[in-house]
């Protein structure tokens, strides 16, 4: 169905000054980009810092002069850039300063922005297993949003962090779309398996073992041997083309990255690839993340768990296109209702400026059964409770979480329950009631 | 049968005495036989004054929202199932919701599938209804372009052709309700210091210099506020003429005083338009989050002293920035707006960069207007007055007798009227559907593009994206027909602005400011 509305701006919640400075490159560059994308959709006027400009420059002071006075140059620029961010933020007056890993940052600027009453935020999106610049640093943010679970998530409140809280990966869903591909494209790009991402010891491994005859790998650190295999020299590959790879691929295998021996590791954390595949209507094996399950169900993605399943599911998919492109298509919605950059923007801003996350105070939590007492004699209410059982604590949020996120008309008792919602919310915003 | 309105504003002081006369207009001329207004608990003294109201519902937030609290161990289900089984037994024809919140959004949708202002749709999704009430929204993004009073804008959301004489708040004054003894004398002034932390308060040095000047001149000083605070009381003189009755006023308690006193000065607050709507003579201070043009006194002949808001014209307009500080505003200026009151002179002593107007019946459209009186910030008020004509097309006026040549906003609109009205004419082939949906975004998107170009009407590209968003049908054609009948209204309108290129060379300074500039 055509429809010509669009969509509706949040003309209820203030709009907030943000700025965004962009880590100088690498994995978390273009993430900066896609949440400040987010937050300007959220009506938000964001001042984004594109600080990747500088990047030849930072490079150049490491190269140009030698040893440790290029180090040192390095890291005064680093910390002028950070400089640069806090006075930019204090000058337009910002209600935030968003983060995001290797976004350049000092503790001394993250001290003037906490004098001049600007929230800080950092999301790191990296494996916390894999640096360790963030321990000095966490401290210092209002709020830290880890992609991980876990003991993960755990060391970085054990480094200090006043808050941490959980904000899985997401998807652009104006850049990885469903794409209609020209005869020219598809024969660059397509592909009947292929693989994007960097070549990272356990991917080796698995691809070695596989020995795929229609594979296309495309990224960086691929052994150079895997001329066939490895699609143009092995260069990095953009963003935008990583979505045209995803539409032109039969099956993208999507093996996350593993810091321990094992070839497919249930890690704590969800790639963006995930959710980046899933937004372009791709279908995709993925091995197990242990929050995967909280963000996908089974018959929108394949999971795997170790390399027998990989194998089977491969050959079960490659021959049947129907289901490829039924889970496909589940996936892609399930991004476009709970997992774009908007999305998790929106949540995050939630946190920032109306959650005090503390622990509840609840001295004795009421049951559903106590709910249900309460809504005697009303149908809808009741009907609506009944997809609780007595004894669950009777909490807004798991009542919030029952109204579906589809559009529909809700009803009358939808309705009661994010009317509870949105006043909580409100009151929470103006400081009445936590 | 019977026509029953609802209008929520669960809202303050100030706004609740604003909407009277939008209350007021749904019962003229038969529109509603009955009409009921839905106000917080703490507020129902002041709504029980709108005598144009039927009915009073009270929500009592203690009950609803106190209980949403963490710490509370029960959520407050039986309060939340009997407030919709209130709405749902009254059976609204219609509810006029004139609060932006989202809880607002969702007491109209579960009252009624008849909403103007912020609701529900069938789909779930936030829509406005109502164009008079999409630029209410829309210019609360960009508060410092509203053009229009705030009393002004309802009353237009249910007939912009009410009469200017049926446009001032009407409350019933008085009543026996919670009084205490007050002292008056003759030629008492009430001074209103307010919250100390709001953003909109004159300094509290200022009104202490003030106070002792008045005290000098032999005139009485009563002091006003919301709450008691020993630290403001400690700062004012003690004096025999001097009362001090900083949170110890009911809503009538402060009807009382307004109708024997002799003036009011206060930064924009809710006493400001009880004394508006007791006739009482107004000096108000804006600044911070208010404005003149839409928060000021509606009454005739008050003095309302603005700081301008630096680069206005180039700027982006935000919800936040409206004006300056009221910092700006000196007690010269406000002892000289006194004089000037009491006739005993013919000019104000303005303040740097402050304006010091007098609110007057508009001439061209309906509705309280601002006239400068001393000091000036002519751009912006030119734009203000085209901003006003044009906004009164948009939203149903006549049109003015000096309009315009046509211009760029003329052309786009007309495009973007065009590109809606080919869908109409689509008819259901899907290919073409689909290509005239294209061409409409592009139209569209010049058309936003254009606008930009233009900081003064940035409040007009959320008023679009309000509208857009709002439009109803389900079918291409039916929601087109809408468009096309948004985009000509524009177009039409668009006559009222001289846009010039000096207007468009606005934007090489935001351009070219853009990246230092604070929004």
């Amino acid at each position: 169905m055509i429809s010509l509305r669009k969509n509706s701006i949040d003309t209820a919640t203030p709009q907030l000054k943000i700025v965004v400075p962009t880590p100088l490159y690498g994995g978390s560059l273009p993430i900066a980009y896609h949440a400040a994308d987010a937050f300007i959709e959220l009506g938000h006027t964001c001042d984004v810092l594109r600080l990747d400009e500088q990047h030849s420059l930072f490079e150049s002071l490491g190269t140009d002069v030698e040893d440790n006075a290029g180090k040192r140059l390095k890291s005064r620029f680093a910390e002028l850039l950070a400089d640069y961010v806090v006075e930019r933020a204090i000058q337009t007056k910002a209600d935030l300063v968003w983060y995001t890993a290797q976004s350049p940052v000092s503790i001394a600027s993250l001290r003037r922005l906490h004098d001049a009453g600007i929230k800080a935020t950092l999301w790191f999106v990296e494996d916390v297993r894999r640096f360790d610049y963030w321990k000095h640093i966490v401290r210092e943010f209002d709020l830290v949003f880890s992609i991980q679970v876990g003991p993960a998530a755990d060391a970085i409140r054990q480094a200090g962090a006043r808050q941490v809280v959980y904000l899985p990966m997401a998807a652009n869903v104006a850049i990885h779309r469903p794409m209609m591909l020209s005869h020219e494209h598809q024969q660059r790009y397509g592909s009947q398996v292929s693989f994007v991402g960097a070549g990272y010891p356990n991917r080796v491994a698995l691809f070695t073992e596989l020995e795929l005859a229609n594979l296309k790998l495309w990224g960086n650190d691929w052994p150079s041997a895997w001329t066939e295999r490895l699609q143009e020299s092995g260069r990095r590959v953009s963003t935008e083309e990583t979505a045209v790879i995803y539409n032109a691929s039969a099956i993208n295998l999507n093996i996350h990255s593993a810091v321990s021996g094992n070839v497919l590791e249930c890690g704590d954390f969800v790639n963006p690839r995930t959710f980046e595949i899933a937004a372009c209507g791709g279908f995709q094996i993925v091995n197990r993340q242990s929050p995967l399950c909280d963000l996908f169900g089974e018959s929108e993605l394949c999971i795997v768990d170790d390399e027998a399943e990989l194998k089977s599911a491969l050959t079960h998919f490659t021959s049947n296109q129907r289901a490829r492109n039924k889970m496909a298509e589940a996936s892609r919605l399930r991004v476009m209702r709970e997992h774009t950059y908007v999305h998790r923007m929106k949540t995050a801003l939630n946190y920032v400026f109306h959650s005090t996350i503390q622990a509840p105070r609840m001295a004795a939590v009421a049951t559903m059964a106590d709910l249900k007492v309460a809504a005697h004699g009303d149908q809808d209410m009741q009907k609506f409770l009944a997809q609780f059982t007595d004894t669950e604590p009777a909490t807004l949020q798991k009542l919030v979480d029952k109204v579906s996120k589809d559009q529909h008309t809700l009803s009358r008792a939808e309705l009661i329950v994010m009317l509870m919602h949105e006043f909580r919310n409100w009151g929470v915003e103006k400081g009445v009631i936590q | 049968m019977s026509r029953r309105a609802l209008v929520i504003a669960v809202t303050r002081l100030g706004d609740i005495i604003q909407t009277e006369p939008m209350v007021r207009a749904l019962k003229a001329e038969g529109r509603f036989d009955k009409a009921t207004v839905l106000v917080e608990r703490s507020f129902a003294d002041i709504a029980g004054r709108i005598t144009s109201a039927d009915e009073l519902k009270c929500i009592d937030f203690e009950a609803i929202l106190g209980r949403l609290d963490r710490s509370c161990a029960a959520l407050p289900m039986r309060e939340y199932l009997a407030l919709a089984d209130w709405l749902l037994r009254n059976s609204f024809d219609t509810v006029y919701n004139v609060t932006h919140s989202r809880p607002s959004m969702m007491l109209a949708a579960l009252a009624s599938h008849e909403t103007q202002g912020v609701t529900l749709d069938q789909q779930g999704m936030q829509v406005v209804n109502n164009r008079w009430l999409q630029y209410f929204f829309a210019t609360n993004l960009a508060r410092p372009w509203c053009s229009f009073n705030l009393v002004d804008i309802y009353v237009n959301a249910v007939d912009p052709l009410v009469a200017q004489s049926e446009r001032k708040p009407q409350l019933v004054s008085g009543g026996a309700r919670d009084k205490r003894t007050l002292k008056f004398n003759d030629g008492e002034v009430l001074l209103h210091v307010g919250a100390s932390k709001s953003d909109k308060q004159w300094p509290l040095e200022k009104f202490v210099v003030l106070s002792q000047y008045l005290l000098d001149r032999g005139l009485s000083v009563t002091l006003l506020g919301g709450g008691k605070s020993e630290a403001i009381s400690r700062a004012f003189p003690a004096h025999k003429n001097f009362q001090d009755l900083l949170g110890m006023t009911s809503i009538g308690d402060l009807f009382d005083l307004c109708q024997n006193a002799s003036l009011l000065v206060s930064a924009d607050s809710g006493p400001v338009h009880v004394a508006a709507a007791c006739d009482l003579p107004i000096i108000a201070i804006e600044g911070g989050s208010a404005h003149g043009f839409e928060t000021a006194p509606y009454k005739v002949g008050s003095i309302v002293i603005q700081p301008h808001l630096d680069r206005v014209m180039s700027r982006r307009p935000t919800k936040h920035a409206t004006s300056a500080s009221s910092d700006l505003v000196s007690v010269e200026t406000v002892i000289s707006a006194i004089d000037f009151l009491a006739g005993g002179s013919d000019q104000i002593t303005s303040s740097p960069q402050c304006t010091v107007y007098e609110t007057i019946n508009g001439e061209n459209v309906p509705g309280l207007d601002l006239r400068a009186i001393s000091g000036s910030n002519s751009e912006y008020e030119e734009w203000q007055q085209r901003l006003r004509r044009f906004w009164w097309r948009v939203g149903g006026g006549h049109s003015s007798c000096n309009s315009q040549p046509a211009n760029d906003l003329t052309s786009c609109a007309m495009a973007s009227a065009k590109a809606a009205r080919l869908i109409s004419q689509a008819g259901n082939n899907f290919t073409s559907l689909e290509e005239s949906a294209a061409s409409l975004s592009a139209t569209e998107h010049s058309l936003t593009k254009m606008i930009e170009a233009y900081p003064p009407l940035h409040h007009l590209n959320f008023f679009l994206q309000i509208a857009r968003s709002s439009v109803h049908g389900e079918l291409p054609h039916e929601q087109a027909q809408e468009l096309e009948k948004l985009y000509d209204d524009v177009a039409e309108a668009a006559a009222e602005l001289e846009l010039t290129p000096s207007h468009r060379s606005v934007k090489k300074q935001y351009n070219s400011n853009s990246e230092k500039v604070p929004a």
